[in-house]
């Protein structure tokens, strides 16, 4: 009965002593590891805010980010009743980009992302009645329509939101920032 | 037992007395040479060992530092099982990137949203820190978590695209193990040795969240015109479901001895798919 006991006992210190070996095998070979994380927190969506003005005859179109991403915007501005403007709207057209679209309505593209707290050029838009014999007898009504979209990408230049004339967005001044091509 | 009264020769006690002065002579003897001692001399031996480090646009990210002045660091005595852990994408959207490690956050100005669709630089690669070559992959986690700082596994990892110019990575010189697939993390395995003190090509350049995180489908337009006497405020709002998210990149990189390396690879990167043969990595 001891004799078998003691077979026992060898036998469970031979596997004790190969296992020991083998996990000495694995800890000789030389690894080495780094490791790194990080992450950041998108901002999606915006705020617009358009000003027209306070005076009557006269449109003083301004539009402002009040949000917390960069913007791209386009305004147009839309009348019926009486011919309202003797003169074309007054804008810098280092600023603004006009361009209409199929259904006839002009808009006016604000060629510069607009940053959050920016606000673009304006435009001014006079309205001047002209008309012959007796005051025409029928009401009028100006609209100042302003549309804007986050500014987002494809690689490298903006995304044309749907509806919006591409060459003229792919041509807005984007904001710089570190892309990793020579220059930008 | 009897003990019987026997009387001691003189003889013996002579004998009896010449053994304790020898006795007792041995022990001063023993005791005059432990005083007598060499100098000390202190024998330090230091084994070579792998270093690895994550490059991230050209800079160890673990260390804040650029990587040479990181390798002098261990140089310098530190001891090497003192890991840091590193931080990605820190600096993504500043305008210049280049100051990265050497100049805080708050001097490179604000920077601007990580906007949708947009690409930004984004160089990882890997560097032997050491005087012998190794064997080098790396594995790279990306995952969503939203406001409430909850894993938002709804919304696909692909959304987060590491790219090399425009591919999904760079395959001349590393290689996707498709068996360590999952949604979120992919393994690549640098086809070449890394030789001693030397970077590997870049595994990718470019970081982008996929524009359709901005779809229509989760867009809500709000519209509100406020009048003050004659003046007219039309205020536009514009809203999407995954605002306040934010993405995460985990990688990890990896080095293994070139002795025994399919041994080495088998034992440490526990995959049977991956062999390495003349300073070429396989990947089945």
């Amino acid at each position: 009965m001891k004799k078998k006991i003691s077979n026992k006992i060898l036998v469970i210190l031979a596997l004790v002593l190969c296992l020991s070996a083998s996990v000495g095998m694995t800890l000789a070979y030389f690894n080495d590891y780094e490791d790194a994380s990080g992450g950041a927190t998108l901002n999606l969506g915006g705020k617009t805010e358009l000003s027209e003005g306070e005076d009557h005859d006269q449109k003083d179109i301004v539009i402002k980010n009040t949000g917390k991403t960069n913007m791209i915007v386009r305004v147009a501005i839309m009348g019926e009743g009486v011919r309202y403007f003797k003169n074309a709207p007054k804008y810098d057209s280092d600023d603004w980009a006009l361009d209409t679209d199929s259904n006839g309505i002009t808009w006016y593209y604000y060629k510069k992302v607009l940053a959050p707290g920016e606000s673009t050029s304006d435009i001014l838009a006079k309205m001047e009645f002209s008309w012959e014999g007796d005051e025409p007898d029928y009401s009028f009504e100006i609209t100042v329509v302003h549309e804007s979209a986050q500014a987002v990408y494809n690689g490298r230049t903006l995304a044309c939101p749907a509806g919006w004339k591409q060459s003229i967005v792919k041509n807005i001044k984007v904001p710089a920032v570190n892309s990793g091509k020579e220059g930008e | 037992m009897k003990f019987r009264n026997t009387k001691l020769s003189k003889r013996t006690l002579a004998l009896f007395a010449a053994m304790l002065v020898a006795l007792s002579g041995g022990l001063i003897g023993t005791q005059a040479k432990l005083s007598i001692f060499s100098d000390f001399y202190i024998a330090d031996f230091e084994l070579d060992h792998l270093q690895v480090h994550l490059i991230e646009n050209g800079k160890d990210v673990c260390h804040g530092e650029n990587e040479m002045t990181s390798v002098h660091r261990y140089d310098s005595g530190e001891a090497r099982d003192q890991k840091y852990h590193g931080n990605l994408v820190e600096y993504l959207g500043y305008k210049n990137d280049t100051h990265y490690g050497d100049t805080p956050a708050y001097e490179l100005g604000t920077p601007g949203n990580i906007e949708p669709g947009r690409t930004y630089k984004e160089e990882i690669s890997a560097k032997n820190g050491q005087d012998i070559d190794q064997y080098v992959r790396l594995t790279v986690k990306k995952y969503w978590v939203d406001p409430d700082g909850k894993k938002a596994t709804y919304l696909d990892p692909a959304l987060i695209r590491l790219t090399y110019n425009g591919k999904a990575y760079n395959s001349s010189a590393w290689q996707r193990n498709k068996k360590e697939h999952s949604a979120e993390s992919e393994t690549y395995y640098l086809t070449s040795m890394l030789k001693a003190n030397k970077r590997s090509p870049l595994l990718f350049n470019e970081l982008t969240i996929d524009n359709s995180i901005v779809s229509k489908e989760n867009m809500t337009i709000e519209t509100k015109e406020n009048k003050e006497g004659n003046k007219i405020t039309k205020i536009y709002t514009y809203s999407y479901d995954y605002d306040n998210y934010t993405f995460y990149i985990e990688a990890s990189v990896q080095a293994i001895q070139t002795h025994n390396v399919n041994d080495a690879i088998d034992s440490l990167w526990g995959v049977e798919n991956v062999s390495a043969k003349n300073g070429k990595v396989t990947v089945k």
